[in-house]
């Protein structure tokens, strides 16, 4: 554990970013902020973020070689749970951020000094390129191609649901340099704002477009732009994972959090949605201190296994139980009250919960299998 | 506690709450050393006890005796300590099912056993509503569960390792000392919130005991030619019921910690659900073997069903919990960073 000299614990640190998120005039755009559409709510977030980076405040538990002051993951976590509850939204750079940037700290250092602090300003947005029309659960089957150009490299091919892809100015995406199966895979960041590259939103169940399929064609790559070696893609995907779960769920649970106490302040509490809603809050609670304890471990610098698909699971229940039962305490204003858009599709979002990150069925069998012993097909 | 020492401790209490003898569990532990475990690190050792007395069906109680300590200690009443906690049979925990009437205690209740019970002449100890909502106790001090015509429950609950007796008797108040004031209710929210948590606890226990026996199997049996772990369909059954216990968990743990009544309320919720989910998976588990009188299985599941009910089971759990986040608005955060 990194311990910052300004704060002795995260829960300190939250307690004075709480006092700042609840008296700043500069604040008061975010409180309760309710996007109408993906792109105004980019937008207006990022300007949040600039805020909360140039007060210092989102630059706690990175390191100050990319940007950061210093002090470890807990501390990123205590921002998140004082932003939600101020029901402030958490702009969707942060949850990139928490996926990609200890990655390149780790797999191409040269890259995070050079473009990280912008990153974390928010000056510019990165995305996720993985997966692809025809790999989806069986990621390693992709076919997107890098082939050697002078120096560096030209890539070709297409790429799909890649969260925040139309507005992100580069992305880190997964390409074959070499052999069949996952050991012919390279890890690169790649400027999306160049010929070769075309990117198309794709509007999703909520009405909104939250990811963008990728064509590339020749998109070129400079040699430094390469993530650890070459081949070595898929274990550096293995990697992003372990953050991946742990801070995405700790995200998560703050929003549920958060939105079974606003949908409260609608409609009528009924008996008949009580049980489902102590449920949605008893699965929350166990999300919320499952990723505790990952993101402790992490602080910690330990190294995580297939037990992270434990923590997706638990997203996915608590997920779903919340969002029924925000549903069901809603009734009929679920589908008549104008002014509950922002929950309709925050509802609708989380019917993705069971497939987006490594579907639930997946996660399930490398839990039977990598952490319960099952035998594998034969 | 040290990896180590919880690993030691584990399997001294293994081997007291499974051996035959007629001495109490109390002095039993106290051979162990009990008193110096609890003073040193009393979540850990609370939660090795329970999860192991649920996961070897012990048929050691070591929950009436911790609630009437427990209750001893909040009235700065010693005498308590070593009476038969009679405990609230009704399906809502909150309601008391005892209650003193005038002149007389009608008690109904639930005495968990059947080891060989407290001193004689300690008296039976009974939660009571007390007329417009008090809660309070009532100290039967002459009074034995033979006395009050306690008679075992059904068959239904035999091979769970546990006996409840049930208790249905009426008392003249002037046998009993009668303990009525808000400290009297805050007491017995303290012991709730104890009995809550261990019982989460031993439903942990009987669960990781379930879900690695159904593992085991599924490993061993074949069909089709291969093991019938193998096949998806069960492994999503146990994957899912892994991943509940693992999150009930996370709760009992914290719950330990914190000792406060919600968390308590929350986790033994969390931990009967999981505990039930488990029981069903692993029932399919096994097909028919698991559905005969000689495999262990029917043991769990009613152990299960039995301290699922204990103070509360989850489905009633549940909705309280529900209930109290719409009647405040809020749903607390449980577990600093
Ligand atoms: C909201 C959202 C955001 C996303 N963001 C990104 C992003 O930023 N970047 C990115 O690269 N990708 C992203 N994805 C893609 C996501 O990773 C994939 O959707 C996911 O991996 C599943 O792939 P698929 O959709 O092709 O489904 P498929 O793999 O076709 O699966 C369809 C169904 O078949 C089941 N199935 C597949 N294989 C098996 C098997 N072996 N055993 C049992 N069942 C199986 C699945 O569980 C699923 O139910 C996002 C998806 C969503 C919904």
């Amino acid at each position: 554990m990194i311990e910052h000299p300004a704060y002795p614990s995260p829960t300190a640190y939250a307690e004075a970013l709480s006092g700042f998120l609840g008296s700043d005039p500069r604040v008061a755009p975010y409180l309760g902020y309710r996007p109408h559409d993906f792109e105004g709510g980019a937008a207006h977030l990022s300007n949040l973020q600039r805020l909360l980076f140039d007060e210092g405040w989102s630059r706690l538990g990175w390191p100050t070689r990319c940007g950061g002051l210093d002090g470890d993951p807990r501390f990123r976590a205590a921002m998140f749970d004082a932003l939600w509850a101020h029901d402030i939204l958490i702009p969707e750079a942060f949850t990139t951020l928490e996926i990609l940037v200890p990655v390149l700290l780790v797999y191409a250092p040269h890259l995070a000094d050079a473009l990280l602090p912008s990153l974390l300003r928010g000056d510019e947005g990165w995305a996720q390129a993985f997966s692809e029309p025809d790999a989806g659960s069986d990621l390693a089957a992709l076919r997107t191609r890098m082939e050697p150009d002078g120096e560096g490299w030209r890539i070709t091919g297409q790429k799909v649901w890649s969260t925040y892809g139309h507005l992100a100015r580069r992305s880190v995406l997964l390409a074959r340099s070499g052999e069949p199966g996952h050991r012919g895979l390279t890890m690169v960041l790649l400027d999306l704002d160049q010929p070769g590259v075309d990117v198309r939103p794709i509007r999703a169940e909520d009405g909104e477009n939250h990811f963008s399929e990728i064509f590339l064609d020749g998109a070129y790559l400079p040699a430094d732009r390469v993530i650890g070696t070459l081949g070595q893609g898929w274990a550096i995907a293995m990697y992003m994972l372990q953050w991946e779960r742990g801070a995405w769920g700790w995200i998560q649970q703050g929003r549920f959090h958060n939105r079974i106490e606003r949908a409260l302040e609608h409609g009528v509490p009924s008996p008949a949605a009580a049980a489902e809603l102590g449920r949605a809050y008893a699965l929350t609670t166990a999300l919320r201190l499952r990723t505790r304890d990952t993101v402790n471990r992490l602080a910690a610098e330990e190294t995580l296994g297939p037990e992270v698909s434990i923590d997706k699971l638990l997203i996915v229940d608590a997920e779903l139980a919340t969002w029924d039962a925000i549903r069901h305490h809603l009734g009929a204003s679920f589908e008549l009250d104008d002014e509950l858009h922002w929950l309709r599709g925050e509802f609708f979002f989380s019917r993705a919960a069971p497939i987006y990150g490594g579907s639930q069925e997946i996660q399930r069998m490398l839990v039977a299998q990598r952490v319960l012993g099952m035998p594998r097909e034969s | 506690m040290e990896p180590e020492l919880l690993e030691m401790l584990r399997s001294s209490l293994t081997k007291v709450l499974t051996e035959r003898s007629s001495v109490a569990l109390d002095v039993r532990l106290a051979e162990l050393g009990w008193d110096d475990v609890v003073a040193d690190d009393a979540p850990s050792a609370l939660q090795a006890l329970f999860e192991i007395s649920g996961g070897t069906l012990s048929d050691a109680d070591p929950l009436s005796p911790l609630l009437a300590r427990s209750l001893a200690e909040s009235l700065g009443t010693p005498e308590l300590a070593a009476a038969s906690l009679v405990l609230p049979s009704s399906l809502h925990p909150d309601e008391l099912t005892s209650y003193v009437d005038g002149t007389s205690v009608v008690v109904s209740g639930v005495l968990l056993g059947p080891g060989p019970g407290p001193a004689a002449g300690s008296g039976l100890l009974v939660p009571v509503e007390c007329g417009e909502g008090r809660i309070g106790l009532a100290h039967l001090v002459g009074a034995t569960a033979a006395d009050l015509g306690a008679s075992h429950c059904a068959a239904v609950l035999e091979e769970s390792g546990q006996h409840p007796a049930r208790v249905e008797a009426v008392v003249a108040a002037t046998d009993a000392v009668i303990f009525d004031g808000p400290e009297a209710r805050a007491a017995w929210g303290t012991a709730v919130a104890l009995g809550r948590w261990t019982s989460a606890a031993e439903l942990i226990g009987i669960g990781t005991r379930v879900l690695a026996t159904a593992v085991a199997y599924a490993g061993e049996r074949k069909q089709y030619g291969r093991a019938i772990g193998s096949f998806q369909a069960l492994q999503h059954r146990i994957a899912s019921a892994h991943t509940l216990i693992v999150g009930a968990r996370h709760i009992v743990d914290e719950a330990a910690r914190r000792r406060d009544p919600w968390v308590a309320l929350v986790a033994k919720a969390a931990a009967g659900r999981a505990a039930e989910l488990t029981c069903t998976q692993a029932q399919q588990t096994y097909g028919a073997i698991g559905f005969t009188w000689e495999h262990e299985f029917h043991r769990y599941l009613r152990r299960s069903y039995l301290v699922d009910r204990r103070l509360g089971d989850w489905r009633t759990l549940e909705f309280e919990i529900g209930s109290r986040i719409q009647a405040t608005g809020r749903a607390p955060r449980i577990g600093v960073l």
